[in-house]
Protein backbone atom coordinates (compact mmCIF):
# COMPACT_ATOMS: atom_id res chain seq x y z
CA UNK A 1 0.00 0.00 0.00
CA UNK A 2 1.71 3.10 -0.83
CA UNK A 3 1.63 6.69 0.95
CA UNK A 4 -1.00 7.63 -1.21
CA UNK A 5 -3.65 5.35 -0.50
CA UNK A 6 -2.51 5.81 3.22
CA UNK A 7 -3.24 9.31 3.53
CA UNK A 8 -6.81 8.39 1.87
CA UNK A 9 -7.48 6.45 4.34
CA UNK A 10 -6.77 8.87 6.76
CA UNK A 11 -8.68 11.67 5.03
CA UNK A 12 -11.67 8.85 4.87
CA UNK A 13 -11.23 8.10 8.43
CA UNK A 14 -11.55 12.03 9.26
CA UNK A 15 -14.47 12.33 7.09
CA UNK A 16 -16.49 9.79 8.73
CA UNK A 17 -15.26 10.90 12.61
CA UNK A 18 -16.61 14.34 11.35
CA UNK A 19 -20.01 13.04 10.39
CA UNK A 20 -19.98 10.81 13.40
CA UNK A 21 -19.15 13.83 15.93
CA UNK A 22 -22.17 15.67 13.90
CA UNK A 23 -24.27 13.10 14.54
CA UNK A 24 -23.36 12.55 18.12
CA UNK A 25 -23.80 16.07 18.85
CA UNK A 26 -27.49 16.56 18.24
CA UNK A 27 -27.46 16.33 14.17
CA UNK A 28 -28.10 20.44 14.21
CA UNK A 29 -27.94 22.72 11.14
CA UNK A 30 -26.54 25.90 12.05
CA UNK A 31 -23.30 25.48 14.74
CA UNK A 32 -24.41 26.56 17.88
CA UNK A 33 -22.26 28.85 19.03
CA UNK A 34 -24.15 30.60 21.83
CA UNK A 35 -26.34 28.61 23.79
CA UNK A 36 -29.39 29.74 25.82
CA UNK A 37 -28.87 29.35 29.68
CA UNK A 38 -32.06 30.08 31.61
CA UNK A 39 -32.27 30.82 34.99
CA UNK A 40 -35.71 30.80 36.76
CA UNK A 41 -36.30 32.88 39.85
CA UNK A 42 -39.40 33.47 41.42
CA UNK A 43 -40.46 37.16 40.95
CA UNK A 44 -42.73 39.56 43.44
CA UNK A 45 -45.69 37.78 42.59
CA UNK A 46 -44.85 34.12 43.77
CA UNK A 47 -44.29 32.86 39.84
CA UNK A 48 -41.32 31.04 38.56
CA UNK A 49 -39.82 33.11 35.68
CA UNK A 50 -37.51 31.88 33.57
CA UNK A 51 -35.36 34.47 31.58
CA UNK A 52 -32.61 33.98 28.81
CA UNK A 53 -29.72 34.69 28.18
CA UNK A 54 -27.10 33.80 25.20
CA UNK A 55 -23.88 32.28 26.32
CA UNK A 56 -20.52 31.53 24.24
CA UNK A 57 -21.16 27.47 23.52
CA UNK A 58 -18.62 26.23 25.75
CA UNK A 59 -18.33 22.68 24.03
CA UNK A 60 -16.03 23.56 20.49
CA UNK A 61 -16.68 20.15 19.39
CA UNK A 62 -20.33 20.56 18.99
CA UNK A 63 -20.66 21.51 15.48
CA UNK A 64 -23.41 22.25 12.92
CA UNK A 65 -23.73 20.93 9.38
CA UNK A 66 -22.99 23.67 8.21
CA UNK A 67 -19.46 23.38 8.90
CA UNK A 68 -19.64 19.09 9.11
CA UNK A 69 -20.23 18.90 5.90
CA UNK A 70 -17.87 21.13 4.16
CA UNK A 71 -15.41 19.33 5.91
CA UNK A 72 -16.84 15.57 5.89
CA UNK A 73 -17.19 16.43 1.78
CA UNK A 74 -13.42 18.07 1.14
CA UNK A 75 -11.72 15.29 3.04
CA UNK A 76 -13.47 13.05 1.47
CA UNK A 77 -12.92 13.88 -2.06
CA UNK A 78 -9.51 14.11 -1.12
CA UNK A 79 -9.61 11.11 -0.12
CA UNK A 80 -10.90 9.81 -3.38
CA UNK A 81 -8.52 11.51 -5.11
CA UNK A 82 -5.70 10.38 -3.30
CA UNK A 83 -7.15 6.80 -4.07
CA UNK A 84 -7.15 7.23 -7.73
CA UNK A 85 -3.96 9.10 -7.58
CA UNK A 86 -2.27 5.85 -5.75
CA UNK A 87 -3.77 3.19 -7.94
CA UNK A 88 -2.27 4.95 -10.69
CA UNK A 89 1.22 5.04 -9.07
CA UNK A 90 1.35 1.94 -8.23
CA UNK A 91 0.11 0.63 -12.03
CA UNK B 1 -92.31 68.00 36.01
CA UNK B 2 -90.24 69.65 33.75
CA UNK B 3 -87.98 70.67 36.83
CA UNK B 4 -88.23 66.91 38.60
CA UNK B 5 -86.45 65.52 34.45
CA UNK B 6 -84.22 68.03 34.19
CA UNK B 7 -82.96 67.70 38.10
CA UNK B 8 -83.23 63.89 37.26
CA UNK B 9 -81.03 64.40 34.35
CA UNK B 10 -78.86 66.51 36.49
CA UNK B 11 -78.04 63.40 38.49
CA UNK B 12 -77.75 61.10 36.33
CA UNK B 13 -74.90 62.61 34.44
CA UNK B 14 -73.22 63.70 37.48
CA UNK B 15 -73.41 59.73 38.48
CA UNK B 16 -71.76 59.30 34.79
CA UNK B 17 -69.56 61.96 35.60
CA UNK B 18 -68.32 60.66 38.82
CA UNK B 19 -68.27 56.97 37.76
CA UNK B 20 -65.75 57.97 34.58
CA UNK B 21 -63.66 60.29 37.29
CA UNK B 22 -62.97 57.07 39.14
CA UNK B 23 -62.59 54.54 37.08
CA UNK B 24 -58.76 54.08 37.95
CA UNK B 25 -56.86 53.57 34.63
CA UNK B 26 -53.63 52.68 35.13
CA UNK B 27 -50.89 53.17 32.18
CA UNK B 28 -48.50 50.49 33.00
CA UNK B 29 -44.89 50.70 31.21
CA UNK B 30 -43.42 47.12 30.45
CA UNK B 31 -40.25 45.46 29.36
CA UNK B 32 -38.95 41.80 29.34
CA UNK B 33 -38.73 39.08 26.65
CA UNK B 34 -40.20 37.59 23.93
CA UNK B 35 -38.93 33.66 23.61
CA UNK B 36 -39.92 31.99 20.06
CA UNK B 37 -39.51 28.56 18.96
CA UNK B 38 -40.02 27.01 15.47
CA UNK B 39 -40.24 23.00 15.54
CA UNK B 40 -39.58 21.36 12.08
CA UNK B 41 -39.02 17.89 11.31
CA UNK B 42 -35.05 18.76 10.52
CA UNK B 43 -34.56 21.10 13.12
CA UNK B 44 -35.69 22.87 16.46
CA UNK B 45 -34.98 26.95 16.65
CA UNK B 46 -35.29 28.45 19.77
CA UNK B 47 -34.63 32.24 20.01
CA UNK B 48 -35.25 35.47 22.11
CA UNK B 49 -35.47 39.17 21.82
CA UNK B 50 -36.16 42.03 24.04
CA UNK B 51 -39.67 43.26 24.17
CA UNK B 52 -41.32 46.66 25.47
CA UNK B 53 -44.40 48.18 25.58
CA UNK B 54 -47.22 49.70 27.49
CA UNK B 55 -51.05 48.74 28.07
CA UNK B 56 -53.77 51.04 29.74
CA UNK B 57 -56.67 49.35 31.94
CA UNK B 58 -58.25 49.67 34.85
CA UNK B 59 -57.48 47.26 38.25
CA UNK B 60 -60.38 47.66 40.09
CA UNK B 61 -62.86 46.52 37.25
CA UNK B 62 -61.27 45.56 33.83
CA UNK B 63 -63.42 46.09 31.00
CA UNK B 64 -60.74 47.53 28.48
CA UNK B 65 -57.72 46.39 27.53
CA UNK B 66 -55.74 48.49 25.31
CA UNK B 67 -51.75 48.91 24.78
CA UNK B 68 -49.02 48.22 22.21
CA UNK B 69 -45.96 46.10 22.56
CA UNK B 70 -42.70 46.32 20.29
CA UNK B 71 -40.07 43.29 19.53
CA UNK B 72 -36.81 45.29 17.62
CA UNK B 73 -35.83 42.33 15.01
CA UNK B 74 -32.26 43.47 14.60
CA UNK B 75 -32.26 42.32 18.29
CA UNK B 76 -33.81 38.83 18.20
CA UNK B 77 -31.21 35.83 18.63
CA UNK B 78 -31.24 32.16 17.96
CA UNK B 79 -27.48 31.02 18.90
CA UNK B 80 -25.89 31.42 15.66
CA UNK B 81 -24.89 34.81 14.06
CA UNK B 82 -25.35 33.70 10.21
CA UNK B 83 -28.69 31.93 11.09
CA UNK B 84 -29.29 35.66 13.16
CA UNK B 85 -28.22 37.26 9.49
CA UNK B 86 -30.51 35.34 7.75
CA UNK B 87 -33.73 35.89 10.09
CA UNK B 88 -32.90 39.36 9.59
CA UNK B 89 -32.57 39.23 5.84
CA UNK B 90 -35.16 40.16 3.20
CA UNK B 91 -36.43 36.62 2.74
CA UNK B 92 -37.51 36.45 6.07
CA UNK B 93 -38.49 39.55 8.55
CA UNK B 94 -36.76 42.19 6.68
CA UNK B 95 -34.79 44.10 9.48
CA UNK B 96 -33.94 47.54 6.94
CA UNK B 97 -37.60 47.66 5.58
CA UNK B 98 -39.66 46.39 8.73
CA UNK B 99 -37.23 46.97 11.65
CA UNK B 100 -40.01 45.63 14.11
CA UNK B 101 -42.65 43.96 15.00
CA UNK B 102 -45.67 45.15 16.55
CA UNK B 103 -49.34 44.24 18.38
CA UNK B 104 -51.78 46.65 19.46
CA UNK B 105 -53.97 45.64 21.71
CA UNK B 106 -57.25 47.01 20.90
CA UNK B 107 -59.92 45.39 23.28
CA UNK B 108 -59.69 43.02 25.51
CA UNK B 109 -62.59 40.48 26.54
CA UNK B 110 -61.85 39.61 30.65
CA UNK B 111 -62.14 35.91 30.93
CA UNK B 112 -61.54 35.68 34.31
CA UNK B 113 -60.41 38.42 37.15
CA UNK B 114 -59.49 38.70 40.61
CA UNK B 115 -59.35 41.22 42.96
CA UNK B 116 -56.60 41.42 45.06
CA UNK B 117 -56.05 38.12 47.16
CA UNK B 118 -54.85 37.72 50.81
CA UNK B 119 -51.10 38.50 49.12
CA UNK B 120 -52.70 41.70 47.53
CA UNK B 121 -52.55 40.26 43.88
CA UNK B 122 -54.61 41.35 41.59
CA UNK B 123 -55.16 38.63 38.30
CA UNK B 124 -56.66 39.55 35.22
CA UNK B 125 -57.17 36.91 32.49
CA UNK B 126 -57.99 37.91 29.12
CA UNK B 127 -58.50 37.39 25.47
CA UNK B 128 -57.12 40.67 23.98
CA UNK B 129 -57.92 41.41 20.16
CA UNK B 130 -55.39 43.43 18.26
CA UNK B 131 -53.00 43.86 15.19
CA UNK B 132 -49.88 42.17 14.94
CA UNK B 133 -47.31 43.48 12.38
CA UNK B 134 -44.48 41.40 11.37
CA UNK B 135 -42.69 41.70 7.99
CA UNK B 136 -44.67 45.28 7.42
CA UNK B 137 -47.74 42.85 7.17
CA UNK B 138 -50.95 43.18 9.32
CA UNK B 139 -53.02 40.63 10.32
CA UNK B 140 -55.98 40.56 13.65
CA UNK B 141 -54.80 38.22 16.17
CA UNK B 142 -56.31 37.11 19.63
CA UNK B 143 -53.93 36.44 21.88
CA UNK B 144 -54.71 35.46 25.69
CA UNK B 145 -53.14 37.48 28.37
CA UNK B 146 -52.16 37.05 31.97
CA UNK B 147 -51.82 40.67 33.55
CA UNK B 148 -50.95 40.67 37.28
CA UNK B 149 -50.36 43.65 39.54
CA UNK B 150 -49.29 44.24 43.22
CA UNK B 151 -48.73 46.95 44.80
CA UNK B 152 -47.76 49.23 41.56
CA UNK B 153 -45.76 46.63 40.11
CA UNK B 154 -47.75 45.13 36.97
CA UNK B 155 -46.76 42.29 34.97
CA UNK B 156 -47.75 40.88 31.36
CA UNK B 157 -47.40 37.15 30.37
CA UNK B 158 -49.10 35.96 26.85
CA UNK B 159 -48.89 32.55 24.75
CA UNK B 160 -49.50 32.81 20.90
CA UNK B 161 -48.67 31.17 17.62
CA UNK B 162 -48.14 33.02 14.30
CA UNK B 163 -47.97 31.84 11.20
CA UNK B 164 -45.54 32.65 8.84
CA UNK B 165 -47.76 32.61 5.55
CA UNK B 166 -49.97 35.33 7.10
CA UNK B 167 -47.07 38.09 7.32
CA UNK B 168 -45.34 36.81 3.89
CA UNK B 169 -42.68 35.80 5.33
CA UNK B 170 -41.33 32.93 2.63
CA UNK B 171 -37.91 31.82 3.66
CA UNK B 172 -36.04 30.65 1.08
CA UNK B 173 -36.90 27.71 -0.87
CA UNK B 174 -37.67 24.48 0.81
CA UNK B 175 -36.95 25.86 4.36
CA UNK B 176 -39.97 26.72 5.39
CA UNK B 177 -42.02 23.74 6.82
CA UNK B 178 -38.69 21.74 6.61
CA UNK B 179 -35.93 23.38 8.29
CA UNK B 180 -38.78 26.21 9.78
CA UNK B 181 -41.49 25.50 11.37
CA UNK B 182 -44.72 26.93 9.18
CA UNK B 183 -45.75 28.59 12.63
CA UNK B 184 -43.72 29.76 15.21
CA UNK B 185 -45.02 29.62 19.10
CA UNK B 186 -43.86 32.92 20.89
CA UNK B 187 -44.30 33.43 24.64
CA UNK B 188 -43.76 36.89 26.28
CA UNK B 189 -43.20 37.96 29.97
CA UNK B 190 -43.19 41.52 30.96
CA UNK B 191 -43.21 43.27 33.76
CA UNK B 192 -43.47 47.53 34.68
CA UNK B 193 -45.03 49.85 36.18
Amino acid sequence: MNTLIKLALVCFLVSFSVIGLWLSKGMHLATPQQIEKITKTTDDFGDVVETSTWVDNPDKLDIGLDIAGPVAGVLFGLGCLLIWRGRKTES
Amino acid sequence: MSKSILSSLLILSCTMLCATAFAEISKVVTKGQARFTSTAPLEKIVGTAPVSGQFEVDFTKPKVITGMFEVPVAKMKTGNDMRDDHLRGDEWLNAKKCPKITFEAKKGKVTDFKAKDDKGITTIKADVEGVMTINCVAQPMLAKVIIKRKGNMSKVGSQFKVALADYNVAGKKGVVGEKVGKSIEIMLNLKGK
